[in-house]
């Protein structure tokens, strides 16, 4: 893949993923959380030769990881899982 | 036919996002066609045959009620003067899609699904502008990286597309 072609997928992903965060849709961002993941990660070994790209691609999993983090702490399905999960230690 | 012989075509893509009206402008006018960005849903489909597009790209969750490009598609579809111009639904919203899955179909409308692979809005675009009539059967066009859960069939190998059954 050159390198616009990168570019473009990086921001594809991003722009994307920003949008449907601000919708909120949770059974929509289940399935679309997952596959951006995928898209980035594909994108790897294509960023190697980019060091510019290779920081995008990693602000970009580093954004996606936030959310998720966020999602978690916000979800109420997992209220009991934390303190198990704080006993345990 | 080879990209470079090509002709440029007229593409309107109808979002309410800037940023993704600014991608996709990278992405068609890199593919060396015209793009027309417009960031509503008209009201009278007369501004749509007044440009004359060869394609149009449209989010289904549009505007203020996110039902916006949902209506315009079917208005698109219901005028015999935009009917047969081919259409691209470029959406996050699969549930919605899997529900209008055999209008879609029967309307020949090409959907790909956020977040998308760079290559198959290419490939659905070159499809919809050099053979508009393939697209007749109705496609999806869903990533090797779709939903698991996802009862679309997906691509073996690299072909962006996948013809659902009838």
């Amino acid at each position: 893949m050159d390198r616009r072609r990168i570019e473009f997928q990086i921001r594809a992903v991003v722009v994307a993923f920003r949008i449907e965060q601000r919708r909120q849709d949770p059974p929509t961002m289940e399935g679309f959380r997952a596959r951006a993941g995928m898209l980035l990660s594909e994108l790897e070994d294509e960023v190697r030769p980019y060091p510019d790209l290779e920081a995008r691609l990693q602000e970009a999993r580093t954004e996606l990881a936030h959310a998720e983090r966020r999602r978690q702490e916000h979800d109420p399905s997992r209220m009991d899982a934390a303190p198990r999960a704080s006993a345990d230690r | 036919m080879a990209d470079n012989e090509r002709k440029s075509q007229h593409i309107l893509v109808v979002n309410d996002t800037e940023e993704i009206l600014d991608l996709f402008r990278d992405i068609v006018e890199g593919l060396g066609h015209r793009m027309t960005a417009w960031s509503y849903s008209p009201d009278d489909l007369a501004k749509v045959t007044e440009i004359q597009p060869d394609l149009i790209i449209l989010d289904l969750m549009l505007g203020p009620t996110e039902l916006q490009g949902w209506a315009l598609l079917q208005k698109l579809r219901m005028s015999h003067s935009t009917e047969s111009i081919p259409v691209i639904v470029c959406t996050a919203a699969t549930n919605w899609v899997r529900e209008q899955e055999g209008w879609l179909a029967a309307n020949a409308v090409k959907v790909v699904l956020k977040p998308f692979k760079i290559a198959h809005l290419e490939h659905a675009i070159a499809q919809a502008i050099d053979l508009p009539g393939v697209i007749a059967s109705g496609e999806m066009v869903e990533d090797e990286s779709a939903d698991p859960a996802s009862s679309l069939s997906e691509p073996s190998d690299d072909r962006p597309a996948a013809t659902k059954p009838h």
